[in-house]
């Protein structure tokens, strides 16, 4: 079965790069993108995807816009991920929110572990 | 008055990538703030009070989600970049996930043309 994968795609924060990052990286791996801002704006192949396969959404901050707006689609989340809880945020460099540095493509490996392990 | 600057952000096309790229170039050059739409979308009080100033999107594939969103939040957009009107064979990002030197010279552009389009409203 497929599944759909969603990401924060925040501008601003150097965790929209590392969900972006994330979300890219695993469509690799038999994921199916999830365009958040399409999904948001109502874009019928999106919004009629999340309704029939189960999906996972990657938020950057406690806020969870990512997930909110999954949800108020109608999707089918079977797992949502917060990479604030995964990595540690404050006083750590991962790059900027346009390009991650070493430790961004550490923090890559982490979440992506944490995905795969909800995913078997 | 600021101007808020609104990416497209789409992931499925490196256009959306670009768009990003030049939302960062645009606020680098003048008094900016990068709104996010995906924020705007879920309802954040702090972002959507950022609509109250005029607003430029840049918009990376025909959806045209940005422009949809802020306007849906009741934003007003008065300048929308849309990035494949000013996409050369010599500024074709590379890919989605890095857009290379190319996708960040349109980028520039992108700013560029915005930086036009803010000074002719003045």
């Amino acid at each position: 079965m497929q599944h759909g994968i969603a990401g924060c795609t925040g501008t601003k924060l150097v965790q929209g790069q590392i969900a972006r990052e994330v979300v890219y990286r695993l469509l690799k791996k038999k994921f199916v993108l999830i365009c958040t801002p399409a999904l948001s704006a109502g874009v019928e192949e999106d919004v009629e995807f999340v309704k029939k396969y189960p999906g996972i959404s990657i938020d950057g901050r406690g806020k969870e816009c990512c997930t909110k707006i999954l949800r108020e689609k109608g999707a089918k989340i079977f797992h949502s991920i917060n990479i604030e809880n995964i990595i540690e945020i404050e006083g750590r460099e991962y790059g900027s929110p346009l390009e991650l540095n070493e430790n961004g493509r550490d923090a890559i490996n982490k979440i992506i572990k944490e995905v795969k392990s909800k995913c078997k | 008055m600021q101007i808020g600057i609104a990416p497209c952000t789409g992931m499925g096309k490196a256009l959306g990538s670009v768009s990003r790229y030049a939302a960062h170039y645009l606020a680098e050059k003048i008094d900016g703030e990068i709104i996010d739409i995906v924020k705007i979308s879920a309802k954040d009080k702090e972002k959507l009070a950022l609509l109250n100033r005029p607003i430029i999107v840049f918009t990376g594939c025909t959806e045209n989600c940005a422009q949809k969103i802020i306007e849906k939040a009741n934003g007003k957009v008065v300048s929308n970049i849309k990035l494949w009107k000013i996409l050369t064979r010599q500024t074709a990002p590379d890919s989605r996930e890095d857009i290379g030197e190319k996708g960040k010279e349109l980028a520039k552009e992108a700013a560029a043309k915005a930086l036009e389009e803010i000074k002719a409203h003045k």
